[in-house]
């Protein structure tokens, strides 16, 4: 045999060429809305502590006035107030890569402006995640463990939300399992006039994908899978709130510029040379906290993982 | 380079005149590949926590819809500790105390389950802390419940570290079932399945308040008589 054959030439062929391409492996990727339920607290830049107290006051036609007779004294009223605390902490990710793996770096995956961007899109996912892991914990909930969401569920949310006196828009942060057993509920019911309104419509027609999904009978909703599990991961617990329910918070650090620093918004991304093993780290940092504030300004909803 | 297999018959059954063959067997150079380890992503240790509004029927029983203090620097006033990978708890508790929640220790496991604590390590999983009463498969990127022992956790706290639910949150509870199985009654006929829950929940918090009614301890309080000028 003379013939030319490929898997004859192993010398002169490799097993595998890598692409110039690459994929992103999956991951929920989307930042938090600029919502107005979400409250950001103030920048903790020069406040003395990393733990900050926010007061709750109740005033703005919290008391009534109430009536008296023409001349008796006016009766005191008591004000209530209460408060949450809200603590950054210190959030950070490093990678480390070696010269070589640098050099024969095809996909420019180790690239500074790469790297940076990777530090962002990380950056806002951990706060996605924080304010994610507060929305399971109201005292009010809707649905049911082990029963599928459903668009009674959204509306006992919604009037539990109102009944506590609750200004909107509404936000309401849930799993997607959540969402979809929701837009099946909208799809599977016929004759209701929910499920005939423009609204579920379009909502049973959106674009797949996590995050903001629209809004839906009063509620602007987002997906994400940080939302926790309840009953020992039968269930899923997204919450629904309006302003003063979840309050977040980031103590930004100017870069220094002697230093290899770079700001990406609050985030500080910073290159570290270690010359001695010549590896070249890429880091950001980030001080975030993220806390319940007023209990009845949300509400669980439990349904089935 | 592998054999063409072209015959699989065993000689011994060969029809006469058919080509004789043997036993193939295909090879493969490549190792498997793939991790068998739990694909769970990295989770916070957490702590329990009731709270008096928060109950659930769950397998014909009222039980706590307990909720979760995860046990992470910057989540609801938990601050870093001194000692690294440890958390403060301080302002944690105050707020938990403020909101009336109540801390379930870690250790208040029922003794048949023979755990020292109620979160539980998965193996191939470093940074994953879950509940001992969920199940890690391998490959699986999602756990699943351990129903019964999670039932019998949440009644052994029923009483211990969890009291009992007020009158009112049952009755509260009975109502919104009572509404919704007859909403569910005029709109929803053919959903048997949402009826019958319904009615076996409503089943189990009347009995559960019939329980109560003699151990009603309502809020003291006096007569009240209005100032009325005749």
């Amino acid at each position: 045999m003379t013939q030319i054959l490929y898997s004859n030439i192993g010398d002169l062929a490799t097993s595998e060429v890598l692409s110039g391409d690459f994929l992103l492996l999956l991951a929920d990727r989307n930042a938090l809305p600029n919502h107005p339920a979400l409250y950001k607290a103030e920048d903790f830049s020069g406040m003395g502590s990393s733990t900050i107290k926010i007061p709750q006051i109740g005033l703005m036609g919290y008391n009534k006035l109430t009536s008296e007779t023409e001349v008796a004294s006016s009766s005191t009223v008591a004000l209530t107030d209460g408060s949450a605390t809200l603590a950054v902490s210190r959030y950070t990710k490093r990678y480390e890569a070696s010269d070589l793996a640098r050099i024969v770096d095809k996909q420019g995956f180790l690239r500074t402006d790469v790297l940076t961007m990777d530090a962002f899109v990380s950056y806002n996912a951990t706060i996605r995640d924080l304010v994610a892991n507060l929305v399971d914990n109201f005292s009010s909930t809707v649905g049911s463990s082990g029963v599928d969401g459903s668009i009674e569920d959204i509306l006992d949310a919604t009037a539990t939300l109102e009944i506590a006196a609750v200004q909107g828009p509404f936000l309401g942060i849930v799993h997607p399992r959540q969402w979809h057993d929701a837009v099946k509920d909208v799809a599977l019911n016929i004759g209701g006039a929910v499920q005939l309104s423009g609204d579920a419509q379009r909502v049973a027609t959106a674009m797949a994908g996590l995050g903001m999904k629209g809004s839906f009978l009063g509620v602007d909703w987002f997906t994400t899978l940080d939302v926790p599990t309840a009953n020992a991961g039968a269930d899923r617990a997204g919450g629904i709130f309006g302003f003063g329910a979840i309050g977040w918070a980031e103590a930004p650090l100017p870069a220094d510029p002697d230093l290899p620093q770079a700001n990406i918004g609050p985030a500080l991304f910073e290159k570290d040379r270690t010359a001695t093993t010549a590896t070249t780290g890429a880091l950001v940092h980030g001080y975030l906290g993220a806390t319940e504030m007023i209990d009845a300004c949300g509400v669980t909803w439990v349904s089935d993982a | 380079m592998p054999a063409t297999p072209f015959v699989t018959s065993d000689s011994s059954h060969q029809p006469a005149g058919a080509v004789a063959g043997s036993a193939f067997v295909p090879s493969e150079d490549a190792e498997m590949r793939g991790n068998h380890a739990p694909r769970l992503t990295p989770r916070a240790a957490f702590y329990y926590f009731a709270q008096p509004e928060r109950w659930q029927v769950l397998e014909g029983k009222v039980l706590p819809l307990l909720g979760k203090m995860k046990l992470r620097a910057g989540v609801g006033g938990v601050t870093a500790g001194r000692v690294p990978g440890s958390v403060n708890l301080r302002a944690a508790k105050v707020d938990l105390e403020e909101k009336r929640r109540i801390l379930i220790p870690v250790d208040s496991v029922p003794p048949a389950h023979r755990a020292k604590s109620y979160l539980s390590t998965v193996d191939g999983c470093p940074g994953v802390v879950i509940s001992l009463y969920e199940k890690a498969y391998p490959g699986l990127a999602e756990t699943r419940p351990d129903t019964k022992r999670w039932v019998e956790f949440l009644e052994y706290q029923v009483g211990r570290t969890v009291p009992a639910p007020g009158e009112h949150v049952l009755e509260r509870m009975l109502d919104e079932r009572v509404k919704s199985r007859e909403r569910a009654m005029s709109h929803e006929k053919r959903n048997t399945s949402k009826i019958e829950r319904l009615e076996q929940e409503i089943e189990v918090l009347r009995a559960e308040l019939d329980k109560r009614v003699e151990m009603a301890e309502p809020v003291d309080g006096s007569a009240a008589v209005p100032m009325v000028e005749e």
